[in-house]
C-alpha cells in the first residue's frame, strides 16, 4: 500500500465508497489526505464514512474542519447533541433556502425538540414545499396550526399545509428517524 | 468505479470512470483487449477515454440529478465528485455503448468532453 498513488487511492476509495465497504474506503482516503491534507472533497467523503461506520466524534470534526453544516448538523444529531445541531441546520438552510430536504431536516429536529412554533415558521419561510411529513407535522399541525397560533403570529402569512398533504404523503420517511 | 465489463473468448472489455487527483477531471475510461481487436486493429488492446474537464463537472452534475439519477440528499452529504460518479454510474453503468452514450449525452446538454485513444 505505500506505493500507492493519489489516484489509486482515490479511485480506490471512492469505488469502496460506492460500495459501502467503509472501513476500506475511510482507509484510502486517510491515507490520500496524508498526501494531500488540504483536499476538502476527500476530508468531507472520510467524515461520511466514519460517520457510517459509527465513530461520529471523528465525522464531526471532519465536517467542522471543512465548515460543512449539514453534515455537521446531522452527526450532531446522531450523537444526541440535538440543541448544538440546530445552528448547524440554521446555517445549512441560510445557505440552501430552496431545498427541501434541508428544510424538512430543520423542521424535524425543531418539532422533535417540541419548539413548535420556530418549526411552523421555518416551514413557512421558504418556497411552498412538497408536505413533509405523516406523523410530525401532521401532530405538529393538530397542536399548533391552530386559531391559537395565528393569534400569536400576527402579521404572518401563514399558508399552512393541508391535512390532506400531509396525509397522501404518509409513506415518505423522515430523514432523521426522529419520529 | 467500473461501468461496464464483458469477456469472451477473443474480447475483454471493461470501461471505469474515476476523477483524476490533480486535475479534478471526470476521465470514463475504456479498455478492449484480445483477438477480436488484433484482427481489428492489428494491436493486443485499444484504450481510449473520455475527459470531461473539470470546469464542466457540475453542469453534468445538475443535469444528471434533475432527471434523478445518483444519490438523494436526504441523509449526510457525499463530496459533489463521488455524487457525479455515482450519477454517472446510475445513469450509463452496465451500458456497452458507454462511451458514446456519454458522448452524446453531453453534447446534448452543452458539456464539453474530450476523447482520447491509442
Amino acid at each position: 500500500m505505500e506505493e500507492e498513488t493519489k489516484e489509486q487511492l482515490l479511485t480506490f476509495g471512492n469505488g469502496c465508497l460506492d460500495q459501502g465497504v467503509y472501513e476500506e474506503a475511510a482507509t484510502c482516503y486517510s491515507r490520500y489526505l496524508e498526501i494531500d491534507p488540504d483536499d476538502s472533497g476527500v476530508m468531507q467523503d472520510l467524515g461520511y464514512c466514519l460517520f457510517q461506520l459509527g465513530r461520529y466524534d471523528e465525522a464531526l470534526s471532519w465536517f467542522l474542519k471543512i465548515g460543512h453544516n449539514r453534515n455537521s448538523a446531522l452527526t450532531l444529531v446522531r450523537m444526541g447533541r440535538y440543541e448544538d445541531a440546530l445552528p448547524f441546520f440554521e446555517a445549512d438552510l441560510a445557505e440552501h433556502p430552496g431545498r427541501y430536504p434541508v428544510r424538512f431536516n430543520y423542521v424535524s429536529l425543531l418539532w422533535y425538540l417540541r419548539r413548535f412554533d420556530e418549526a411552523l415558521l421555518v416551514y413557512q419561510a421558504g418556497p411552498r414545499l412538497p408536505p413533509m411529513t405523516y406523523m410530525g407535522l401532521g401532530t405538529l399541525y393538530r397542536s399548533h396550526a391552530s386559531e391559537d397560533f395565528q393569534k400569536r403570529n400576527k402579521g404572518a402569512d401563514l399558508k399552512l399545509p393541508k391535512m390532506t398533504d400531509i396525509l397522501s404523503y404518509r409513506k415518505e420517511r423522515i430523514s432523521l428517524g426522529l419520529v | 468505479m467500473l461501468l461496464f465489463y464483458e469477456r469472451r473468448p477473443d474480447l475483454s472489455v471493461s470501461v471505469s470512470v474515476y476523477i483524476h487527483p490533480e486535475t479534478r477531471d471526470l476521465i470514463i475510461e475504456g479498455h478492449d483487449v484480445g483477438e477480436f481487436v488484433q484482427n481489428f486493429s492489428g494491436d493486443s488492446d485499444y484504450e481510449y477515454w473520455v475527459v470531461i474537464p473539470a470546469q464542466e463537472k457540475g453542469k453534468l452534475l445538475e443535469s444528471l440529478q434533475e432527471k434523478g439519477f445518483g444519490r438523494r440528499d436526504w441523509q449526510l452529504w457525499v463530496s459533489d465528485d463521488v455524487r457525479l460518479l455515482s450519477a454517472v454510474k446510475a445513469r450509463f453503468g452496465g451500458n456497452n455503448d458507454v462511451i458514446s452514450e456519454i458522448q452524446r449525452y453531453c453534447a446534448e446538454s452543452g458539456i464539453v468532453t474530450k476523447f482520447h485513444s491509442y
